[in-house]
C-alpha cells in the first residue's frame, strides 16, 4: 500500500485500502451502469473482497462485479490516514 | 405555473390522480406499495412490453387515486430496458401514458447517501413530490440518526419517516398524500432544485457531491458500523468454496420443496380433480356432454391447477431469498460458472427450477435484468427433464430393461443428463448464433442482509399464481378442450368383435357368472375405446404423421401418443394404453400389467412394436422435443411475442428429429431394431 501514489486498477487495489476513481476505460453502456451505481470519477471505493467477481464499496453499498470489468476502472490510491471514508 | 399542475387534478374531479412509486432497487419500494393499496394491486405490463408495473386503486381520504410502482431504478438515465421504463413512466415519455400527477420517492433510510441521488434528479423534474423515508427502524437499530426536520429544509419538501414493513408511520404518509392530492402541499412543487445536470463537467459527479453534502448534514457521521453483520454473512456466503456449498444447499432445499413437497397438493388437487370427475360422471348419463364435462373441462381446469403448488411454492421461495439479499449472493456466485455458457449468475435457478416443471421456471426468469440473457434462459429451459417426462422415461425404461433396475436407473440418468448436455450446447450455440453478446459482466448490489417480509412473499405469491391462471391457464383449457374434441369426434360405430362380446357379457351375466360378465363388458370397452380413437381425428392425424416419424421408428400409434402429449407429456403413457388397447390402469400392479402388454404390442406384420431401437429413439425424442403447449403459452406471455414459443417448438422439435433420427438408425443397423 504504497506512499507513492501510483494509479492502479481496481481488480489490483490491495483490500482496505481507500482509492479515489480517476479513469473509466470501457464501452460506454458499461460506464453509464458503473455510474449509475457510484463508481464514477472522483468517487472514492475501497476492495472489500478481491477475487473474481469482487466485492467493492461505493457510496454506502456493497458491489459485486467482475474482475475483468474492475480493471477498467483506474484508481489514485489516498494516502493512508487521509481518507475519511475510513473508519 | 408549476403550482397549478399540481393544483389542476383537484379541480377535475372525473380525473383519477395518479402516483407513481419510484426508488432505487432495495428500498423497500414493493413494500411500501404493499402496505399503501394491499390486495386490491393488478400487475399489468406497460403495453407493448414485458416489463411489469402493479397498480392499485385506493382511496385516501374523499379522493380515490391509482398508485402505480415502477420498476426499481438507480438513476433517470439507466441503461437497462425497465429502468428506462420506469424512467420514461415517470417523465411522461411513454406513448398513450400521461406523466403521473405526482411521485412518491422511497429513500431507503439505512443508505440515504445514495437513495438521495434518485431522489435529487426527482426533484429536479416538474413533477410534485413526496419523500417517503423508508426502513426507519431499521436504521435506527443500526445506529443510524437521520434529522428528518432537517432533511425535509434541506430538500425543500414533505418527508415522511415510514417502515412499511411494521407499517409505522403509512397513516401520516397517507395523510401527505392526501394533501398532495387536494392541491394543498405547495412544497411539492416549490422544493429545491439540486440542478447538478447542469454545473461541471461530470452531471454525476456534481450530483454524488451534492448528495454526500446532504446526507452528511442530516446524519450522524458514526454509521461506519452499519452492516457488520452483513460483512461477516458475506465472508461466507460469497467465499468461493462456502459460498458454493451454501448455495448447493439452498438450491437443494428448493428442489426438494418444488420437487418433493409440491406433490403433496398436487395429489390432493389431482385427486379432488378425480372426484369431482366422479360425481359428474355420477349425474350425467352416459353422453359426449358426459364425457365434455369430465374430461374436457374438469380434467381441463384441473390440469391447469394442478401447477399452481409448484408456482406457488417456487415464487414464495424465490421472493425470500431476494427479501433477504441472498439472492444477489446467489448470483454472485454462481456469475463465474454461469458465465461460461454466456448466461449470467442468476440464470441457475432457472434452469434448475426447470427439473420441476417449465412453468414456473420460465416464468422466474424475471430474476435475470438483461433481456437478451433471459431469453436465451426461456429458450433452453424445456429442455431440462421436468417431472412430467418422469413417466415417460418410467415406462421406456421399464420396457428396456424390466429386470434391472440399475440399467434403468442408468437409462433415467443418462436422460437428465442428455437434457443437460444440449441446454448447455443451446446455449452456446445461439450466443453465436441468433442471440450474440453474452452476459454483460456482472455489476450487482448486494444489499444488506434482512429478515423477509412474509407479506410482501405472500401477496408476490398470489400475484403469480393469478397472473398464471389467467394468462396461461386460459390457453390451457383451450389445448385440452381442442384435444379431447380431436380425440373424441368424428364417432364411429363400436367394432364387431365388441358389439359380440356385450352380447356374450349379456348371456353370461343372465347365467349368473357376474364377474366373467365384467370382465367381458371390460374387454368390448377396451377395443371400443381403441376403434374410437382410431377413427377420430386424432387417429387420422396419427396416420398422416406416419411417414414422416416412421424414419424414428414410430408407428401411427405413437404418433397419436405424441400428439396427446402436447396436453401434458405423460399423457402419452395412457394414451399407448389404449391405442394399443390393453385398457389404461392407474395401480402399480395395472401399470406392470399395461408395461408387459406394450412389450408384446406388434406392427401389422407381427413383428414387435417397442424394440430397443423404438424405445431409445422414444425416449431421446421425449428428452428434446417442445410438447407442453402450456410451457408455450407462458413463453409467450414472458417473451410478448409468438415468434419466440414458435421457435422454441420448431428448434426443439428439430433437434428431436435429428437426434432420434439418428439414434434410431445408427441402433437399428446394429441390429436392434
Amino acid at each position: 500500500m504504497g506512499t507513492t501514489l501510483p494509479e492502479t486498477r481496481l481488480d489490483k487495489l490491495p483490500p482496505r485500502t481507500c482509492a479515489i476513481v480517476c479513469r473509466i476505460e470501457t464501452e460506454s453502456e458499461d460506464i453509464q451502469r458503473l455510474k449509475m451505481l457510484g463508481i464514477c470519477i472522483g468517487r472514492r471505493v475501497e476492495v472489500v473482497k478481491p477475487g473474481d467477481p469482487l466485492i467493492v464499496r461505493v457510496f454506502g453499498t456493497r458491489l459485486g462485479m467482475s474482475a475483468s470489468l474492475a480493471s477498467r476502472v483506474w484508481l489514485e490510491v489516498c494516502p493512508p490516514g487521509r481518507c475519511a471514508m475510513q473508519k | 405555473m408549476k403550482v397549478e399542475s399540481s393544483l389542476s387534478p383537484a379541480q377535475r374531479p372525473q380525473h383519477v390522480f395518479t402516483l407513481a412509486l419510484v426508488g432505487n432497487p432495495n428500498a423497500g419500494k414493493t413494500t411500501l406499495f404493499n402496505a399503501l393499496t394491499g390486495l386490491r394491486a393488478k400487475t399489468a405490463n406497460f403495453p407493448g412490453t414485458t416489463i411489469e408495473r402493479r397498480v392499485g386503486r385506493v382511496q385516501i381520504g374523499q379522493r380515490q387515486m391509482i398508485i402505480v410502482d415502477l420498476p426499481g431504478l438507480y438513476g433517470l438515465e439507466s441503461s437497462s430496458p425497465e429502468e428506462k421504463m420506469a424512467s420514461d413512466a415517470l417523465r411522461g415519455r411513454l406513448a398513450k401514458h400521461a406523466a403521473p400527477d405526482a411521485a412518491l420517492v422511497v429513500v431507503d433510510a439505512t443508505n440515504l447517501e445514495r437513495n438521495l441521488f434518485l431522489a435529487s434528479q426527482v426533484l429536479e423534474l416538474d413533477c410534485p413530490v413526496i419523500i417517503a423515508l423508508n426502513m426507519m427502524d431499521m436504521a435506527r437499530r443500526e445506529g443510524i440518526h437521520i434529522d428528518v426536520e432537517k432533511l425535509r429544509s434541506e430538500l425543500g419538501c414533505a418527508v415522511v419517516p415510514v417502515a412499511a414493513r411494521t407499517g409505522k408511520g403509512i397513516d401520516d404518509l397517507r395523510h401527505e398524500i392526501g394533501r398532495l392530492a387536494a392541491g394543498a402541499m405547495p412544497e411539492a412543487v416549490a422544493h429545491c432544485k439540486p440542478n447538478c445536470a447542469i454545473c461541471g463537467s461530470c452531471p454525476y459527479q456534481a450530483r454524488y457531491e451534492w448528495t454526500e453534502s446532504v446526507s452528511a448534514k442530516v446524519m450522524d457521521a458514526a454509521v461506519a458500523r452499519r452492516s457488520q453483520h452483513t460483512e461477516k454473512l458475506d465472508e461466507i456466503l460469497t467465499h468461493p468454496i462456502a459460498g458454493m456449498v451454501v448455495f448447493a444447499g439452498v438450491m437443494l432445499s428448493l428442489f426438494v420443496l418444488i420437487f418433493w413437497v409440491a406433490k403433496i397438493p398436487m395429489n390432493l388437487i389431482d385427486h379432488l380433480f378425480t372426484d369431482i370427475g366422479a360425481w359428474v360422471a355420477a349425474r350425467v348419463s352416459e353422453s359426449d356432454l358426459r364425457s365434455l364435462l369430465v374430461n374436457g373441462i374438469v380434467g381441463g381446469v384441473g390440469g391447469i391447477l394442478v401447477f399452481l403448488p409448484q408456482i406457488c411454492i417456487l415464487f414464495f421461495a424465490l421472493s425470500l431469498l431476494e427479501d433477504t439479499g441472498y439472492l444477489a449472493r446467489a448470483a454472485f456466485v454462481m456469475d463465474k460458472v454461469m458465465r461460461r455458457l454466456g448466461l449470467p449468475g442468476k440464470a441457475f435457478m432457472p434452469l434448475l427450477s426447470a427439473h420441476a416443471c417449465a412453468i414456473p421456471a420460465i416464468m422466474s426468469t424475471r430474476v435475470i435484468e438483461n433481456p437478451r440473457d433471459r431469453l436465451v434462459t426461456i429458450l433452453i429451459t424445456p429442455l431440462m427433464a421436468c417431472s412430467a417426462r418422469i413417466p415417460v422415461y418410467a415406462m421406456v425404461t421399464a420396457l428396456l430393461f424390466p429386470q434391472s433396475p440399475f440399467k434403468a436407473a442408468l437409462i433415467f440418468t443418462g436422460a437428465y443428463a442428455t437434457g443437460i448436455i444440449f441446454a448447455m450446447i443451446a446455449a452456446l450455440v445461439f450466443q453465436h448464433t441468433i442471440l450474440p453478446g453474452g452476459s454483460k459482466p456482472l455489476v450487482i448490489e448486494l444489499p444488506p442482509y434482512r429478515l423477509p417480509g412474509l407479506r410482501t412473499a405472500l401477496l408476490h405469491t398470489f400475484d403469480r399464481a393469478k397472473i398464471f391462471i389467467k394468462q396461461a391457464g386460459t390457453i390451457i383449457l383451450l389445448i385440452s378442450l381442442l384435444l379431447w374434441t380431436l380425440s373424441h369426434y368424428p364417432k364411429s360405430a363400436p367394432p364387431a368383435a365388441a358389439v359380440t362380446l356385450t352380447a356374450q357379457a349379456a348371456q353370461v351375466e343372465k347365467s349368473g357368472d357376474a364377474k366373467r360378465a365384467d370382465e367381458l363388458h371390460l374387454t368390448a370397452g377396451r377395443l371400443t375405446a381403441q376403434s374410437s380413437l382410431q377413427h377420430s381425428f386424432a387417429g387420422r392425424i396419427g396416420h398422416i404423421i406416419e411417414p414422416v416419424i416412421k424414419p424414428l421408428g414410430f408407428d401411427w400409434q405413437i404418433g397419436i401418443g405424441i400428439l396427446s402429449s402436447f396436453a401434458a407429456r405423460e399423457v402419452i403413457v395412457s394414451t399407448l394404453a389404449v391405442v394399443y388397447g390393453v385398457g389404461e390402469g392407474s395401480t402399480e400392479q395395472g401399470r406392470t400389467s399395461l408395461y408387459s402388454s406394450l412389450r408384446h404390442a406388434t406392427r401389422t406384420d407381427g413383428t414387435p412394436v417397442f424394440t430397443t431401437a423404438t424405445c431409445i429413439s422414444l425416449l431421446v425424442f421425449y428428452i428434446l422435443a417442445a410438447q407442453c403447449l402450456a410451457t408455450s403459452a407462458v413463453v409467450r406471455r414472458e417473451t410478448n411475442s409468438l415468434k419466440w414459443p414458435l421457435f422454441q417448438i420448431i428448434y426443439m422439435t428439430g433437434l428431436a428429429y435429428v437426434a432420434s433420427l439418428i439414434v434410431y438408425q445408427i441402433l437399428r443397423h446394429l441390429g436392434y431394431g
